[in-house]
Parts: structure tokens; C-alpha cells; sequence
């Protein structure tokens, strides 16, 4: 007879291992994530009537609304990129951490026919929502990409720095997903409190306009908000005109990491009484 | 020595009280004990049976072995792969088809890919339905969640297979096909714990039962013995009936069994069947029935009364069986007066319970007397 796993089911993992043996089980379940992910896009497109259409659809029509308001109002780049571009290069990353965030923390409550029914690492639902809007951000940025070339722009050396901002990011959106799903089983309100909080965020990151359009005064205090730089970065490497030095990318991989061990192991410990609380 | 697949250990289990369904920072909840200290093995290739009323925490139990909700104390410890159906379905994604959550149930039990292609013809002729695999399966049926959700458990090699009520939403031929299905991966070596109300499915599949009532594990032995003692702690909590019927001046006042020699009645032995009753009235051509009950609320047999003419006064019919063949176990008995048209004169519902001793040991429900003998044939 081959050999058997053993599992033992005790009341309580030691604090310990809580994060290490929580991520190797993850890792074991690495195909069960990528398959979550996979029924989350076609979830969404499969059911719809323009389908896989929509994922292109999405971005393209934001751009053409830029585009239009844009010129209406006279929205300024700080560079020589045409201003609708310029702000898609920052709403894309944008875009994935919300929908990362409000996705994922309706995710675990909409996702209690299957939790209540089989075990699999719980944090696999928030996961599978992010990268799922992960997905989202690639086809943007890819069209942003096309849009700038089509645009008689050059792609910028700095594209390729796009790959570690890009996994900040997702670090933090795991992070606050995982807070999140886990805070909303015991307080519904995070669902209704969540988009005025977006809100919020949105107004106070350099999305809809340049980080050096922030008068000087506050612009230290700016600089301490991990999300700001992450935003910033991803445009300055997506138009190639980075202001976001090494050194703040690497402090906001520090505070994400950090971020993300403390969420992780806030979830691993909720996590086995969880399918109680639903 | 075999070895042991599932060992539990002191394990209880409570939940929060929701008593409003409100939830509120400043309120303590209380909290209502599921499980308490439970212990129990189940060796490897054994089919364990678990019965008890609802709210006994078979389903808790089951919940726990497959790491679904974790115990307040105590250790489980499992040895093999598992696969579980819990409270009649798997877990199924409402908005993917059948085939997407063949996969995605694979996928969530560890299941290599290759291996579930090579198993889907297999998963999708016994679920039966080929015409509903590419369909969402929110617009499945109940029976078409269990099917689906039995074929995939039981048609990827699992070592340990636990089956929460499958067999409760089925139609008949898809029952069948689960006992059968049951009874061929237990004879394979695997293990099987089985939750089930079917006790006769019970019976038939487990070679040993684990009976709980409130949280606690009230007996564990062979199935017949705990499916008699769960028959007999149920049967005290079925409250009087109100369909009992005495309009006619006819009342009827009890009755009584007596076995072979002044003792209990035994499957095999003689019984005599003694019911007595008040009557006002004088009326010609009357019937007595006594309706012997199964646990199920079906009837098992009944005794019927040549048409006799009652008279006024108090009197008794008693009722005489040479063989009594019905197997051991608790029924309830019905007691009716009706005239032979029909009409009822007066009826008691559950008017007692009966007890019937092992006597004639036989599998099934009924001893049928007989007698054998070798013959050779000449050629």
C-alpha cells in the first residue's frame, strides 16, 4: 500500500507555525488557487453576452470617456503623454487594488456553500479575487501600452520595473483582502463602510492627478502613504518618467511585507472557526 | 493488528448562540455544546455506521473529521486521503457547470488533473447526467446536487469516504446504486463512515454503529444492538397522538403480549395478542386490527379480527400466533375498531410500544418459518 498522508485536527495551531505551515499548504495548494482564479474571470465573463470581450471593453471605454472629458476640461499631464493615457497609467493599479479590496471581502461570505462544505486553506477565496483583478491589470496596462504606441510614443526602458511594483501591490491588496474577508465575518458593516473608505483613498492617492501636484507642505506626509508610491511608481514606469526612487520602493515592500505577515497570521488564526460565524 | 484510519480524542465542539441572528459588539453570546468529549477509532476497511436524532451532532462530527469547522479541544488525527459529503451536497460553485465543479471539487481535494480526466466518463455515467454537465449547477435539482456530488466521491479513490444523508434525496434507483456503489468500496479495503436516518441502509452497510444523542456517544457495538437502543430512546420522545378516535360509545383500553411460556416475545416463539374494550353500544359485525409499526412510521404487518358481534359491556379479543415472525427490534402498535364496511368505531395511535427479544437469529425484517433438506440428484 502506498504511503498514506497523516493529518492531525487539533483546536488550535501553535502561533508559531501559524504563518509557515499556513504557506506551505498554500503552496500545496497552488492548482486549486489558479483554478479558483480562473472560475472567478469566467464567472464573470462566461454568463455575460459579450463574454471575454468585456475585459477589453472595460478599460478601452474608460479611455474613450478620458479622452473626451479630458479635452473638455482641460486636464494637464506632467508629461509630454496625452492626459486620457496619463491617468489610465495610474486608475489601472488603482482600479486592481479596489477591486482586489471589495471583491475579496464579499468573496469569503458569497463563497459559504463551498467553505461550509470542504476544507481547502480559506485564504484561497480572497486570493483567487485578487489575482483575478490581477488579470484585469494586466489587460489595462497591456492596453495602455498599445494606446501609447498608437499614440506615436515609444514603450519606455521602464516598463520592466512594472514587475516589482506590480508585486508590492499585489502584496498589499492580498494583505487587506485577507483583513478584510476576515474583519467582514464578524462585522457585516465592513461591506457598507468599505466604498465610502475607497472613496476616501482615492481622493488622497495621485490618481486622478500627479503626486507633484500635491502642494509641497504635505507632500512628506504623501510620501509615507505606501499606496501613493505604488501609484505614482507604476505610472512614472508605465510613461517612462519615474519619481519614485529605489529606496521608497523598497520601504514599501518593507511596510507590505510586513503588512501581509500580520494579516496572514490574523486570518490563519480566525480561520478554523470561520464556517461557524458565516 | 489493523491500523487505525480515524482516531478521535476527546473532542468537543460548541457554537455561538444566535438567538436573534443580530450580531452586536457589546453582547455576549452564549454557546451551545455540539460535541462532548468524544472518543472513537475507526480501523482501516471498516464501514462505521453513525445514527441519532437531529441535533445529536453527527453532522458536527462528520464537519470536524473534514477539517471544515475545528474542535474547542481534543485531537483527530487521519491517516489517508479523505473525501467527504456533507449535509447532502458537495461543495459546489452555484454559477460553474457540473463539469467545471467536477474539477473544481478534484482540485479541492487534492486530486491531480490527469487523474479526474481519466475518471470523468466514470463520474459522469454513474451521476447520470450527461445532458446537465455543461448546465450551471444552481439550476440543478437537490437529487441532481447529490448525484453529482456522490459520483465524484465516490468514483475518485479516496481512502476514506465520509457520506453525510446521501442516500436521503435520491430518487429510488439512484439509492440502489448507492448501496451498491457503498458496499463495493468497502469491499475494496476502504473506509467508510456513513451518516444516515435509513437505518435499514445502516444496518446493511456498517459493520459497526456509533450512536449519539446530545452531544454524547450514548453506545458503540454491533449495528442491530444500536439501532434497537436508538429505536428505543426515540420512541420515548414521540409525544401522544391527537388522532386517537372514541366517538361511538366504544372505548378501547389497552393492550397486551404475551410470549412463549409467560415470556417476552422472540422472533420464532409463540405470541398472544390480548386487547381489551368498554363498549355502550351494541353493534353486529365488528373488526378489531392491531398494526404492528416500524420505527420509519411504515406499517410492518397487521392482525385482523374475524367480523364478530359486539354487545354491551366490557370484553377483550385476543389474538393467537403460532410463529412470530416479525425480527427483533421496537415497534409501536395502532389499535382500530371498524365495522366491516369500514367505518371507524374507534382508533389509538401509538397505544403502546412492542418489544420483540432476539430469538431466531436471520438477517432482514422477517423470519419465515420453513425447514430444508440436501437432495441428490440421480443421473
Amino acid at each position: 500500500m502506498s504511503e498514506r498522508t497523516v493529518t492531525v485536527i487539533r483546536s488550535t495551531v501553535p502561533a508559531l507555525s501559524r504563518v509557515s505551515g499556513g504557506l506551505r499548504e498554500l503552496v500545496a495548494y497552488r492548482e486549486l488557487l489558479g483554478y479558483m482564479t480562473l472560475n472567478r474571470l469566467r464567472v464573470r465573463y462566461q454568463n455575460s453576452w459579450l463574454g471575454w470581450t468585456w475585459a477589453i471593453l472595460q478599460p478601452l471605454a474608460f479611455l474613450g470617456f478620458l479622452t473626451v472629458v479630458g479635452s473638455a476640461i482641460g486636464g494637464r499631464s506632467n508629461s509630454d503623454v496625452p492626459y486620457p493615457l496619463f491617468i489610465l497609467a495610474s486608475l489601472s493599479p488603482w482600479t486592481f487594488f479596489a477591486t482586489s479590496l471589495s471583491t475579496a471581502a464579499a468573496g469569503v461570505l458569497s463563497s459559504r456553500a463551498l467553505i461550509a462544505k470542504v476544507y481547502f486553506p480559506r485564504e484561497i477565496v480572497p486570493l483567487s479575487y485578487v489575482f483575478a483583478a490581477l488579470a484585469d491589470l494586466v489587460i489595462a496596462t497591456a492596453l495602455t501600452m498599445a494606446a501609447l504606441v498608437y499614440s506615436g510614443h515609444s514603450i519606455p526602458a521602464t516598463v520592466i520595473q512594472l514587475l516589482p511594483i506590480s508585486l508590492i501591490l499585489v502584496i498589499y491588496a492580498a494583505a487587506l483582502s485577507l483583513m478584510l474577508s476576515i474583519a467582514q465575518i464578524g462585522f457585516r458593516d465592513i461591506a457598507i463602510g468599505l466604498p465610502l473608505l475607497l472613496q476616501g483613498m482615492l481622493f488622497t492617492t495621485p490618481v486622478l492627478y500627479p503626486l507633484t501636484a500635491v502642494p509641497a507642505q504635505w507632500q512628506t506626509i504623501y510620501e509615507f502613504n505606501p499606496l501613493a508610491l505604488l501609484v505614482e511608481a507604476f505610472r512614472g514606469a508605465l510613461i517612462g518618467k519615474q519619481n519614485i526612487s529605489a529606496e521608497q520602493l523598497v520601504y514599501t515592500a518593507v511596510v507590505g511585507l510586513i503588512l501581509f505577515g500580520i494579516a496572514y497570521f490574523t486570518f490563519k488564526t480566525a480561520e478554523p472557526n470561520m464556517v461557524d460565524e458565516i | 493488528m489493523a491500523a487505525v484510519d480515524i482516531a478521535v480524542r476527546n473532542v468537543s465542539k460548541s457554537y455561538r448562540a444566535h438567538r436573534d441572528g443580530r450580531r452586536s459588539l457589546f453582547r455576549r453570546a452564549e454557546r451551545i455544546r455540539a460535541l462532548k468529549e468524544i472518543s472513537f477509532d475507526v480501523q482501516r476497511g471498516e464501514a462505521l455506521g453513525i445514527v441519532g436524532p437531529n441535533g445529536s451532532g453527527k453532522t458536527t462530527l462528520i464537519k470536524l473529521l473534514a477539517r471544515i469547522t475545528s474542535p474547542d479541544s481534543g485531537d483527530i488525527t487521519i491517516t489517508g486521503r479523505l473525501m467527504s459529503l456533507v449535509e447532502v451536497g458537495a461543495g459546489f460553485h452555484p454559477e460553474l457547470s457540473g463539469r467545471e465543479n467536477v474539477f473544481l471539487n478534484a482540485a479541492i481535494f487534492g486530486v491531480p488533473v490527469t487523474e479526474v480526466h481519466e475518471r470523468f466518463d466514470h463520474i459522469l455515467e454513474f451521476s447520470g447526467l450527461a445532458d446537465f454537465i455543461d448546465a450551471p449547477v444552481k439550476t440543478y435539482s437537490s437529487g441532481m446536487f447529490v448525484r453529482l456530488g456522490f459520483a465524484i466521491a465516490s468514483q475518485l479513490d479516496a481512502d476514506i469516504l465520509l457520506l453525510d444523508e446521501v442516500l436521503a434525496v435520491g430518487d429510488l434507483t439512484f439509492q440502489a446504486r448507492c448501496i451498491d456503489r457503498i458496499e463495493e468500496i468497502r469491499r475494496s479495503g476502504r473506509t467508510i463512515l456513513l451518516v444516515s436516518h435509513d437505518l435499514a441502509a445502516v444496518e446493511r452497510l456498517c459493520d459497526r454503529v456509533l450512536l449519539l444523542t446530545s452531544g454524547e456517544m450514548a453506545g458503540e457495538g454491533s449495528p442491530r444492538d444500536m439501532i434497537e437502543k436508538y429505536q428505543v430512546s426515540a420512541t420515548k420522545r414521540i409525544p401522544n397522538s391527537n388522532l386517537n378516535f372514541e366517538g361511538s360509545g366504544i372505548t378501547l383500553h389497552g393492550v397486551s403480549f404475551v410470549g412463549h411460556d409467560g415470556t417476552q416475545p422472540r422472533t420464532g416463539a409463540s405470541l398472544t395478542v390480548r386487547v381489551s374494550y368498554d363498549s355502550d353500544v351494541s353493534i353486529d359485525d365488528v373488526v378489531f386490527t392491531v398494526s404492528f409499526i416500524w420505527p420509519s412510521g411504515y406499517i410492518c404487518t397487521e392482525l385482523v379480527s374475524p367480523p364478530a358481534a359486539l354487545a354491551p359491556g366490557r370484553g377483550h379479543v385476543v389474538f393467537d400466533c403460532p410463529i412470530l415472525a416479525i425480527q427483533r427490534g421496537l415497534y409501536t402498535i395502532d389499535l382500530a375498531i371498524t365495522t366491516v364496511s369500514g367505518r371507524v368505531l374507534a382508533k389509538r395511535i401509538r397505544a403502546a410500544p412492542f418489544r420483540v427479544d432476539p430469538g431466531l437469529i436471520v438477517q432482514g425484517d422477517f423470519y419465515m418459518t420453513h425447514s430444508a433438506r440436501l437432495e441428490r440428484d440421480e443421473n
